[in-house]
């Protein structure tokens, strides 16, 4: 006897007879007390993880990042796991780095699995099918990816962070503005680069500036990828005066090339980052902070309230702040 | 009859010449590897034969298949390579991997009663922890396995890499540059009551020194966090001295950030006023030119993941495996100038 052939006989979902045997709410009292008396009636023996989730807990909860070393993501699960920790959960951190994997943690958030009590999704996009499997079983989850419906996420405005960024550069009197961007969607990753272009693009289109396609050059997230991007504009007849790079480890790279020139910044080269990377504290670099730590702590939170009680998805927007530094100077109206 | 022995991640990276995080992304086709690097790991995985074991069987017959992974810190650079690695090698082999963040002393009470023979973990993997005499006796008693990593504790293996050698590399190369007031950031480490891999670096220092016929002078000797602010806090603290010193070994990449920046913003020119050589060799020591002591920090965490997998498979092979170190020479360090 399985929980499908079970979900079968009582003419219901899998996710109900789930539902009904942990004692959750969103199933009727008469239609739980049938599908208990058929789990007797047919000696359904739950196993060792059902018998957790009868009782509901296995207090874990799944954090599924793309990758593990890099800072934006281990930072957003120290913060997540301080909140976790503070209330008594453990912390199973999955990199999803294909679709194994992404089955993988899809399985484990399965509340018939019993493996974790919920997850928290951070910057994966998912193939319909596995969305659609995410809704059917009932799975707590919480998103970083704004929109996914079903889902409740903590995120940030990334389109309004990137045009805050080049309005600076733009209040700062820059008309040739040169955009190093972060790579193309890749086959888990969800789309930073195309929102954050998009804000950029806002920023220019109201200032009557056209973005120059010699403007605007990949960086991969990377300082080697800025240094790179950066050489190319600066090879240009008429190159930028300001830069504004998709994350600070671009904008630093950039700025390596800079000096490689024998330019000063902000002398002769404006730069501005996204992220509040520890690097731009060290180098003086003017960016767009982000959260992070504490974007991950509010996915925490969201999510232990919502296995508390259930509840309608929400979005949250956190707050980012830009940081004026050394990085970037007025060069006339 | 023996099976053929399967080729594991970690000696993929070795003979590719990257990380093992490298390899699990080069070879699940992931875009933050260059696509020379990419294809250069790729070929080496097919030459040995290797195969990514993505689609392990995840029925949890008796065992968890789970490794618990006791780590000081989450959102450092070394502790966020070493989970890296970890994970890698440990999910190439059909485990998971749960990450517990260690503030007390108490950490390993709660390990241990979710483990045993039905729980929730096989195994566990201490980082830069000490197991404290209050629970030794449990521990020992517990039926699982126990791996260190960057510490030795008698009884378990262990990974640790050859700090006495770091700390005899780097000031031997300050040594040869002729620098002789050699000032020393030291980190502060993260068990106080072991032998921590800081104390090690530093008598790897004092032994060069010695041998050299120069005694560490108390007054260039600063002890602080393993971090930027511990960079500038020793930085700052060096130039009150009335000998500044004319090159610093600094016990961690960050460390030296810290130092260089402090450095460079009085005015001083670097390398010409003072040689800077840190430990580590990160991506960025790598972009700035940071002279530094190369440690596989990746490798550790898959070289202690490999070494639970064969308690598990009650496989031991070796104790204490060190791992080795080496020098990187670039332009933060030069010859003093007389």
């Amino acid at each position: 006897m399985t929980m499908e052939r079970l979900a079968e006989l009582a003419g219901v979902s899998v996710s109900s007879v789930s539902r009904a045997l942990r004692g959750q709410r969103g199933v009727g009292p008469a239609t739980a007390a049938r599908i208990r008396a058929l789990a007797d009636e047919h000696h359904f023996q739950p196993n060792q993880s059902a018998v957790r989730l009868r009782r509901g807990v296995t207090e874990i909860i799944a954090i599924a990042v793309p990758s593990l070393n890099q800072w934006y993501f281990s930072e957003l699960i120290a913060g997540a796991q301080r909140e976790l920790t503070s209330r008594g959960y453990d912390t199973l951190i999955v990199a999803v780095s294909g679709p194994g994997a992404l089955a993988r943690i899809v399985d484990d958030a399965d509340p018939r699995s019993g493996r974790v009590d919920g997850v928290i999704i951070v910057d994966l996009e998912f193939p319909p099918d596995v969305h659609r499997r995410l809704i059917e079983s009932g799975t707590a989850a919480v998103m970083t990816t704004r929109g996914v419906e079903g889902f409740s996420s903590v995120g940030i405005d990334e389109e309004d962070m990137a045009e805050r960024a080049v309005d600076h550069l733009i209040g700062l009197g820059h008309r040739r503005i040169g955009v190093i961007a972060g790579p193309r969607r890749n086959s888990y990753g969800f789309d930073v680069t195309d929102r954050r272009r998009a804000g950029a693009l806002r920023a220019l289109d109201r200032a009557g500036i056209e973005l120059r396609p010699e403007y605007e050059a990949p960086g991969n997230f990377s300082l080697h990828g800025g240094a790179h991007a950066a050489a190319q504009f600066l090879a240009l007849p008429e190159p930028p005066t300001a830069i504004f790079a998709m994350s600070d480890e671009m904008a630093v790279g950039a700025w390596r090339t800079a000096l490689e020139r024998r330019l000063t910044v902000p002398g002769d080269l404006s730069l501005i980052g996204i992220d509040g990377h520890p690097l731009a504290e060290l180098t003086g670099l003017t960016t767009v902070v982000q959260p992070v730590a504490e974007l991950g702590a509010r996915t925490a939170r969201l999510l232990l309230d919502q296995l508390a009680e259930s509840s309608d998805p929400v979005t949250i927007t956190m707050p980012t702040t830009l940081v004026a530094r050394t990085s970037t100077r007025f060069v006339g109206p | 009859m023996t099976r053929p022995r399967r080729v594991t991640i970690t000696e993929v990276a070795r003979t590719a010449g990257v990380s093992v995080a490298t390899v699990s992304r080069a070879v699940r086709g992931f875009d933050n590897v260059s696509p020379d690097l990419a294809a250069h790991v790729r070929a080496v995985a097919a030459q040995l034969g290797y195969r990514a074991n993505q689609h392990a069987s995840h029925l949890r017959t008796g065992n968890a298949r789970a490794v618990n992974l006791l780590v000081p810190r989450i959102n450092k650079p070394y502790y966020a390579e070493i989970i890296a690695g970890t994970e890698a090698a440990l999910s190439d082999e059909g485990y998971d991997t749960f990450v517990s963040v260690v503030g007390d002393d108490h950490y390993l009470d709660r390990a241990l009663d979710q483990a045993g023979p039905h729980g929730r973990v096989d195994g566990i993997i201490l980082v830069d922890l000490a197991i404290s005499p209050r629970i030794a006796t449990q521990v020992a008693a517990w039926n699982g396995a126990v791996v260190t990593a960057g510490i030795v504790i008698d009884g378990y293996p262990s990974v640790t890499v050859d700090d006495v050698r770091i700390g005899e590399l780097a000031t031997n190369h300050l040594l040869e540059l002729g620098h002789e007031r050699i000032a020393l950031a030291q980190g502060l480490p993260h068990s106080p009551d072991r032998l921590s891999s800081a104390e090690r670096r530093r008598i790897g220092f004092e032994n060069a020194m010695r041998a050299a016929g120069r005694e560490p002078d108390p007054e260039l000797i600063s002890i602080v966090p393993f971090s930027i602010e511990g960079g500038i806090t020793a930085a700052t603290a060096m130039i009150g001295r009335l000998h500044r010193p004319t090159a610093v070994f600094c016990m961690g990449d960050e460390i030296a950030f810290g130092v260089w920046r402090t450095f460079g913003m009085l005015g001083f020119r670097l390398p010409r006023d003072c040689s800077i050589i840190g430990v580590d060799d990160s991506t960025l020591a790598d972009f700035t030119g940071l002279s530094t002591v190369r440690q596989p920090v990746s490798n550790i965490g898959a070289e202690a993941a490999h070494l639970l997998l064969d308690e598990l498979r009650g496989t031991r092979t070796v104790d204490h495996l060190v791992l080795p170190v080496e020098l990187v020479a670039r332009a933060s360090t030069t010859a003093l100038r007389r």
